[in-house]
């Protein structure tokens, strides 16, 4: 009983016998051998090529064998993916953490100028600003102030009256009349509305030290020394411990 | 390269088909004395390096195992 799938075909093929289509198949591979040398390759037309390889038989498939064999997987090319877009990304990363620190740094400078900026500027009645820093630290209550040790301000009614006619050595030009110092922002609010209610036309404002602590009652601003005593000449009963501030 | 047309030119390409057609339909195929055809396929790889990424994709080609020594020095 033939068991060879390839000696039934070629019988069939040929109209032979199953021992017949053996006998076939072992001549063609008979011959096969008989024609290869290490020196010459054969080749079978639509199956492929034989060959010698350090005295092995080898077989190189014909390329439409190759294609059939293959089916749909033959057209496939393998696909390179080169890593460029990952390696700008390491770039690009670092660069972006260091406009971000740049750009904090920018804000944060630009709300320093600001807060410093406001300062000096005339607020509205009901904004509570901060002082600069030659402000700061005075510890004084409402209706009992005490100068602020730094030589940017004095108090008023005490001392000698005529010191105050000349200005402190270092003028920024802009004074104004601390009447309280509060250590929290309603209070002082409510204590400025009082001074609004009978002060037409002079700002009255609530300015906030740096350090949060307190917040300081200020009357009326001016760009002088000699203005702002005037100024304390014409508002009437300001607080005892009433003292002039020199902004900074 | 020789050809085989001379040996039989009907018989060569019976042969050759019988061998397409078992290649195609079971994968493998065993010629006597002459060696075992078979259909290998390989699956699909993604090889990683520092600088790319190749993904390569599922492959079937025929392999060949020769069968003992070849006749060509007998006599």
């Amino acid at each position: 009983m033939m068991d060879n799938p390839v000696a039934r075909a070629v019988a069939q093929s040929l109209g032979l016998s199953p021992t017949q289509g053996e006998a076939v198949i072992r001549l063609l591979v008979k011959h096969l051998h008989s024609q290869i040398s290490p020196a010459r390759a054969v080749s079978v037309p639509e199956l492929g090529t034989f060959f010698l390889d350090e005295n092995q038989l080898r077989f190189r498939a014909d390329s439409a064998l190759d294609a059939a064999i293959g089916g749909s997987l033959a057209s496939l090319e393998p696909v390179t993916f080169q890593l460029e877009q990952k390696k700008r990304l390491a770039w690009l990363r670092p660069t972006l953490i260091v406009l971000c620190v740049l750009l904090i740094g920018a804000a944060g400078y630009l709300g320093y100028v600001r807060f410093q900026a406001y300062d000096n500027l005339p607020a509205d009645n009901t904004e509570t600003s901060v002082l600069g820093d030659g402000a700061a630290d005075d510890g004084i209550d409402t209706e009992q102030g005490a100068p602020d040790e730094s030589g940017a301000s004095e108090p008023i009614g005490e001392g000698d009256p005529g010191a105050e006619s000349q200005p402190p050595a270092l003028s920024t030009g802009l004074f104004t009349l601390v009447v309280a110092s509060l250590p929290d922002d309603s209070t002082a609010q409510a204590y400025a509305a009082e001074f609004r209610g009978r002060l037409d036309n002079i700002p009255v404002h609530v300015v906030m030290i740096p350090d949060g602590s307190r917040y300081r009652v200020t009357v009326g601003r001016s760009a002088s020394y000699e203005g702002i005593l005037e100024l304390r000449a014409q508002v009437p009963d300001l607080p005892d411990g009433t003292w002039l501030l020199e902004l900074e | 390269m020789e050809s085989f047309s001379e040996v039989g030119e009907q018989a060569m390409k019976a042969f050759v088909e019988a061998i397409r057609s078992e290649l195609v339909n079971r994968k493998q195929v065993h010629v006597d004395a002459l060696g075992t055809f078979r259909v290998v396929e390989e699956p699909a790889r993604c090889a990683h390096d520092t600088q790319q990424t190749t993904l390569t994709p599922p492959t079937r080609h025929i392999a060949f195992e020769a069968e003992g020594p070849t006749e060509q020095d007998d006599g």
